[in-house]
């Protein structure tokens, strides 16, 4: 069962970053919209271009995962002033996303809440592999245009 | 504690007291003996200075004798011959009968006691004859400074032939000395060589004694070192002595370790060591709890039941630096103090976080089992197929409202739609779940009313983000796993149920067995009419012969709806109905009837109330949906157009059953799905009547032509 402080210390922790991210490059602090929550089944198949995916163990135990398209990326990178927008900054950049989210969540959760470091796949997330709950939490939002999931599979 | 000690260490004082005798005894004789010696040493120098004596007279005899036949001045040999003769003559004396003279060799006054040993006494005496002829014959030089011939010739003639002899007495009393002394140092080297030997036996003794004793006390010592060792290596809590000071012993025992995940417990402040692992205001609580254990007027036995530090959790770094919640129990016993030694408190630190989580786990088991329970009690009354209908509407019900988040765009119109489209599809899950009889999942979806009603309130406040729409996502997920658990037990309860099922439910109306679920309305109607104290009566008309499953589907949540809103609205109560002069029970009535060419229609009437336009008119107005000047020109059609599209609801306050105003926008929104018509009669005190026309074709595919009209009667 999806406990709702926990979800709401991770739109937080979205909402923080994009605000911080934001404020440092000067951008509109009105850029991050949050669309409604659904439910995701684990048979269901879901996943923009990249998807960064960090393990939660200890008291809590699941996977957080953040899906964003590579337009998004690209622009986040632009924004933090990097000339290249290649591959690998992209793959780097969603894994820091998703390492940023669980660590300030874990700030908040305490520290018997562990999160492993962060893993990057391409593509549509195979949800069978992951041993998800039954049904995960999906926040989706959307950031100067460009939509992004954030994807939560954590259960007490 | 003297004659204890005396007692405990006996040997050790005799063994010591002896040490010290032998070596007292060793020094007083040293002394005594070093003080004989150094008379015998100047008994030696007088005998010796008397031997000399004896020469040097015959010499100055000799000298006056020669001066005198020359003619020569001879005086300074006459006064030292008086010289020697006097010293002679006192030293003699003082050795025979003891006195004070001057030293031989220092030449200051020593004080010299008699000679008594017998072989001195007979040397002295043969002196003391001899002297005494000497003395004979020098007197005679001792008065005069003249002397004459016949006084030098005799004095000088004597001595030539005597004064041997006097020098050989006084050699030998020299040597008799001599030996004597002699003796006397060796029996004092013997003595020292006895006495230290003694000593030095009595010593090793001692050190025998105390190395016996120190083995003996190291063995002992290391065997309860070892079963102390033993003991808290082994013992399964945390074991440690607090002192005064409230720091932490220099023992404890291994678990101790192993609970904290350090090995720096020994020594340090409790405080500060319980400051690493639980917050500061339980560490402040605790300390202040533990202070009482060293306070004499408390009684611990009366305070152990306020013990803050009862299944108390902590975080626990690991040395990995990973962190892990435990619930340790701590418990506290003072010990006994004897003999002025200071207070200590025995802490017990014991890691029950496997018990706490197992019953933690039993509690949740407990709750999911009353739970299941609960819902096993709601599902037996239902026949299988009408669960089975139930599980699959609800669980479609679940997927549409899900959909409906899934798909909402960000804009705060598409939430408030969004909203509003699920709040009528909630509802309808709470009527079918209602009258389905299971109450649990009805009470979860009233509750997901109540969410979307605070959303709503919220968004009058401020723009609704799709954060705002968070608890709808939770308990949606709630609900799934409710309704995950009806599923299981259904499917396990399946086969014992059939029967009963098979058995069918009497009642007055004809239902085909194929229509069971529609029967499911009378049970509803009547629990309805027991919960809210409003006798009715259901009628079924036209399900004697079945009617397609997906029409079912369709109108039956719509007759829920309209039943219950006869129920919370229409029927009055029994003591209205009395004074109306209306028979006992509410009459309800629903009905479905078709032609060839499948146009069907639907009924639902009932001998209530009617509809209330007025207070319609007020809620509009109380909601603020509609101006009151407006509102007071509005016709009973525009009235109960309002009421079949916004939420009004002439209940004052909402329940389970209604209040919401969601009921009537609901049924109209299953009539635009059916793309029927919908006539409504009502008559102010007498009757209500809801008329759904609609074209059905087979295989679910509603006709595609109907006007939605909404007529009043």
């Amino acid at each position: 069962m999806i406990d709702r402080s926990h979800i709401e210390v991770f739109v937080d922790s979205l909402t923080r970053y994009f605000t911080h991210l934001n404020q440092s490059t000067g951008s509109h602090s009105d850029d991050l919209e949050i669309s409604a929550p659904y439910l995701l089944s684990s048979k269901e198949l879901v996943g923009f271009d990249y998807t960064g995916i960090i393990n939660v163990s200890g008291r809590h135990s699941g996977k957080v995962f953040i899906t964003a398209r590579s337009s998004m990326l690209k622009r986040i990178l632009l924004l933090l002033g990097e000339q290249e927008l290649n591959e690998e900054l992209r793959r780097d950049l969603i894994g820091e996303v998703a390492n940023t989210l669980a660590g300030n969540a874990r700030r908040h959760l305490g520290a018997d809440f562990h999160i492993s470091t962060p893993k990057v796949i391409e593509g549509v997330i195979e949800t069978t592999r992951f041993k998800l709950s039954p049904r995960c939490f999906v926040l989706p939002f959307r950031w100067k245009s460009n939509v992004a999931e954030l994807i939560i599979s954590v259960e007490s | 504690m003297l004659s204890h000690l005396f007692g405990k260490y006996r040997f050790l004082v005799v063994s010591i007291a002896l040490f010290l005798i032998f070596d007292l005894g060793v020094l007083i004789l040293n002394f005594y003996t070093s003080g004989k010696l150094a008379q015998q040493a100047e008994l030696i120098n007088l005998a010796g200075q008397q031997r000399t004596l004896t020469q040097q007279m015959s010499k100055s005899t000799l000298y006056i004798k020669a001066q005198k036949l020359r003619l020569w001045v001879y005086q300074s040999g006459l006064e030292e011959l008086r010289e020697h003769y006097t010293q002679f003559g006192n030293t003699l004396d003082v050795l025979k009968n003891g006195g004070v003279i001057e030293s031989a060799e220092t030449g200051l006054p020593v004080k010299i006691e008699a000679v008594t040993s017998i072989e001195g006494r007979n040397i002295l005496q043969q002196a003391t004859v001899l002297w005494a002829e000497f003395d004979q014959v020098l007197a005679p030089l001792m008065v005069d400074v003249l002397i004459t011939d016949e006084e030098i010739e005799p004095a000088s003639a004597f001595i030539a032939s005597n004064n041997l002899k006097l020098y050989r007495l006084m050699d030998k009393l020299t040597e008799h000395f001599k030996v004597t002394t002699e003796r006397q140092a060796t029996f004092l080297r013997r003595a020292q060589v006895v006495g230290i030997t003694l000593a030095t036996i009595n010593f090793f003794v001692i050190l025998f004694h105390f190395l016996r004793q120190l083995s003996g006390l190291d063995r002992r010592v290391k065997v309860k070192q070892h079963e102390s060792d033993q003991i808290l290596s082994t013992i399964n809590e945390g074991v440690f002595l607090l002192n005064e000071e409230l720091r932490i012993g220099g023992q404890h025992s291994k678990q101790l370790s192993k609970i904290f995940a350090t090995k720096k417990a020994s020594g340090r402040r409790l405080k500060s060591f319980l400051r690493d692992y639980f917050p500061k205001s339980t560490v402040a609580t605790a300390m202040n709890f533990i202070n009482l254990y060293f306070k004499d007027h408390v009684d611990p036995v009366l305070i152990s039941d306020i013990n803050p530090l009862k299944h108390v959790e902590a975080s626990i770094t690991k040395p990995s630096g990973e962190s892990e919640r435990r619930f340790l129990d701590f418990s506290f016993a003072r010990l006994d103090q004897s003999n002025g030694e200071p207070r200590s408190v025995l802490v017990t630190v014991k890691d029950v976080t496997a018990e706490i989580l197992l019953a933690a786990q039993e509690d949740q088991a407990q709750v999911k089992l009353d739970q299941k329970m609960a819902l096993l009690t709601q599902i037996l009354p239902v026949a299988p197929s009408d669960l089975d209908e139930f599980i699959r509407e609800c669980m479609g019900g679940f997927d549409r409202i899900n959909s409906l988040l899934k798909n909402t765009k960000i804009t705060k119109d598409n939430f408030e739609n969004t909203l509003t489209r699920v709040a009528r599809e909630a509802h309808k899950l709470k009527g079918n779940a209602s009258a389905v009889g299971m109450h649990s999942l009805a009470e979860e979806h009233h509750e997901f009313e109540n969410s979307i009603q605070d959303i709503r309130h919220h968004s009058k406040l401020q723009d609704l983000s799709g954060r705002d729409l968070l608890p709808l996502a939770i308990k949606l997920d709630e609900s799934y796993s409710t309704l995950e658990t009806i599923a299981e037990l259904r499917e396990r309860l399946g086969s014992y149920q059939r029967p009963i099922e098979q058995q069918g439910r009497p009642g007055k109306s004809e239902v085909s067995k194929e229509n069971s679920k529609w029967r499911t309305l009378e049970d509803y109607a009547q629990k309805l009419a027991d919960e809210y104290d409003i006798p009715v009566s259901l009628n079924l008309r036209g399900f004697s012969k079945p009617i397609p499953e997906h029409l079912t589907e369709r109108l039956y949540p719509l007759a829920v709806q309209l039943l219950r809103n006869s129920i919370a609205h229409g029927i009055e109560s029994k003591s209205i109905r009395a004074n109306l002069r209306k028979p006992n029970k509410g009459q309800m009535t629903i009905s479905i009837s078709h032609d060839l060419n499948n146009n069907f229609r639907f009924l639902f009437e009932d001998d209530g109330r009617g509809f209330d336009y007025e207070r319609i008119r007020q809620d509009l107005i109380d909601k603020n949906i509609i101006e009151a000047s407006q509102a007071k020109l509005l016709g009973h059609t525009a009235l109960v157009q309002h009421a079949f599209k916004d939420s009004v609801s002439t209940r004052k306050k909402s329940d389970l059953l209604a209040g919401r105003g969601a009921g009537l926008p609901l049924v109209w929104q299953i009539v635009n799905e059916l793309e029927g018509k919908l006539k409504i009669r009502s008559v102010k005190l007498e009757f209500t009547q809801f008329i759904v026309d609609f074209a059905y074709v087979n295989k679910g595919n509603p006709s595609p032509v109907m006007d939605k009209l909404l007529k009043v009667g």
